[in-house]
């Protein structure tokens, strides 16, 4: 029997997030997080950007999964994600000349990258459209926030700025945070903690439910001897 | 019985090619048109956005960032008949533009050359402006975009005195790793530490700007004296 899948709004939101988050969890779209988090809004840029498309490409494969043949499938999502990466692109060299400048090639890159064809591959193209938004939505978001937290990191550490505005001095700095080695070592650390933390979550959890049973099935056993 | 099967299998066949390649085409077409439509309100945006930063980028150059605002006397046209020059120097050219200023004296309104090139830095091409002055000096640069590793090579751009050192320098500016001392050479720059390949780019930049400005300037002397010559044959004909 296929199994079935949980799309519950919460459990999307979880696993879009936290315990299944695209690039701490997953290590997905690491190319393009390495590259431009140099900067907190170089970071939250590219991360939207990625969760726009995510949405748009979900919901667009969502409605057409019905008449796609399986056997070209892939290719028809890479023409449509393809399709919302070169609007995106128009659409920043018109009205964020400034991002698309910071961004430059990792835009039409989006294209290429794998957080988007596998939400595609495994959820829009399985699930409706409303479902398939909502999985966009909270993947999009996790990676935004991850690209986030690990440009912040990097801006703090290597440059002394936050967004733009000094913190201090250019002699407290960690020059290497900014170079590529220092995306990796950040990368690294941020995954580390990351994955403590939702593993410690989500074994807490087990344990609570694991522990509830237990008592559950006591109380029946009691009952039943009672009886 | 079975002849019959495998024809209509045979046409099942091909009518599913048909219909995966007409998918796939709707798709694509679908697409594109969209990408038509958004380029037809977003592209004139573009283009006046991409002039806008030209004018304000030139204007700064020639006049200062406050001037931006307010002056209007600088023009530019770009020399388009000069672009089998563009790519002859140490650093692809990408535009020359002759920069008039309305509000100096005499005829000749000519302010100076503005050169767009593009060397190639540590990471990407680095889109930079030269000012250049009529007598073949720097008047000052400008870098337009870059993606040189930040912290390092960027620091072309934030390090003022490193942009500083260009102005009024001429032909062949030389880089040089050690503080430039006294008559080592007076067209040297020093380069900076940690930044160099990012630096010597930006060096073979204002080499070539200054470069093709010399080459336009011996063109156009060729051509007005072209033209005289003709005239004067023309008026002693005529007599």
């Amino acid at each position: 029997m296929a199994k079935v899948q949980d799309t519950s709004i919460s459990r999307l939101a979880k696993d879009g997030l936290f315990t299944n988050n695209t690039l701490f969890i997953q290590v997905l779209g690491a190319c393009p997080a390495l590259a431009t988090t140099t900067s907190a809004v170089n970071g939250l840029g590219m991360g939207l950007s990625t969760a726009s498309i995510l949405v748009f490409s979900n919901l667009l494969i969502s409605l057409l999964r019905n008449f796609i043949p399986k056997q070209i499938r892939i290719a028809a999502y890479i023409v449509v994600i393809a399709g919302f990466v070169s609007i995106l692109e128009i659409f920043l060299k018109a009205y964020i000349p400034a991002l698309d400048k910071s961004l430059g090639l990792f835009i039409p890159l989006i294209t290429t990258n794998c957080i988007i064809l596998a939400r595609a591959e495994s959820f829009a193209s399985k699930n409706g459209p409303l479902r398939s938004v909502l999985d966009g939505v909270f993947a999009g978001a996790g990676f935004a926030l991850a690209l986030f937290l690990l440009a912040s990191v990097r801006e703090i550490t290597g440059s002394g700025t936050f967004m733009g505005l000094r913190i201090f001095g250019d002699e407290f700095t960690l020059k290497v945070m900014i170079s590529p080695a220092g995306a990796f070592i950040t990368l690294g650390i941020l995954t580390a903690v990351f994955k403590t933390l939702t593993g410690r979550f989500a074994g807490k959890n087990t344990e609570i439910k694991e522990t509830r049973q237990e008592e559950k099935k006591d109380i029946k056993e009691k009952e039943g001897a009672e009886n | 019985m079975s002849e019959n099967n495998n024809i209509n299998n045979n046409l099942a066949e091909k009518l599913s090619v048909f219909r995966t390649a007409a998918v796939l085409s709707v798709i694509a077409v679908i697409t594109v048109s969209a990408i038509s439509l958004l380029n037809l309100f977003a592209g004139p945006v573009i283009e006046r956005r991409l002039l806008e930063e030209k004018r304000e980028a030139i204007i700064k150059l020639f006049r200062g960032e406050e001037a931006v605002r307010y002056d209007d006397s600088i023009k530019f046209e770009e020399l388009t008949e000069f672009e089998d020059l563009y790519l002859d120097f140490g650093a692809p050219v990408t535009g020359v533009f002759l920069v008039t200023d309305e509000h100096k004296l005499g005829d000749d309104k000519t302010a100076g050359y503005c050169v767009m090139t593009a060397p190639r830095g540590f990471t990407d091409s680095i889109i930079m402006l030269v000012a250049v002055n009529s007598n073949l000096t720097v008047k000052d640069t400008l870098i337009l975009s870059m993606s040189e590793t930040v912290g390092y090579g960027t620091k072309i751009d934030g390090d003022e005195n490193f942009r500083e050192q260009f102005k009024n320098k001429t032909l062949n500016i030389r880089d040089s790793r050690n503080k430039i001392t006294p008559g080592s050479g007076e067209n040297a720059v020093q380069i900076i530490a940690g930044a160099t390949v990012s630096s010597k780019a930006f060096v073979r930049g204002v080499n070539a700007a200054l470069d093709i400005v010399k080459e336009i300037s011996v063109r156009t002397a060729e051509i007005n004296t072209d033209t005289d010559i003709n005239e004067t044959g023309e008026e002693d004909n005529n007599g």
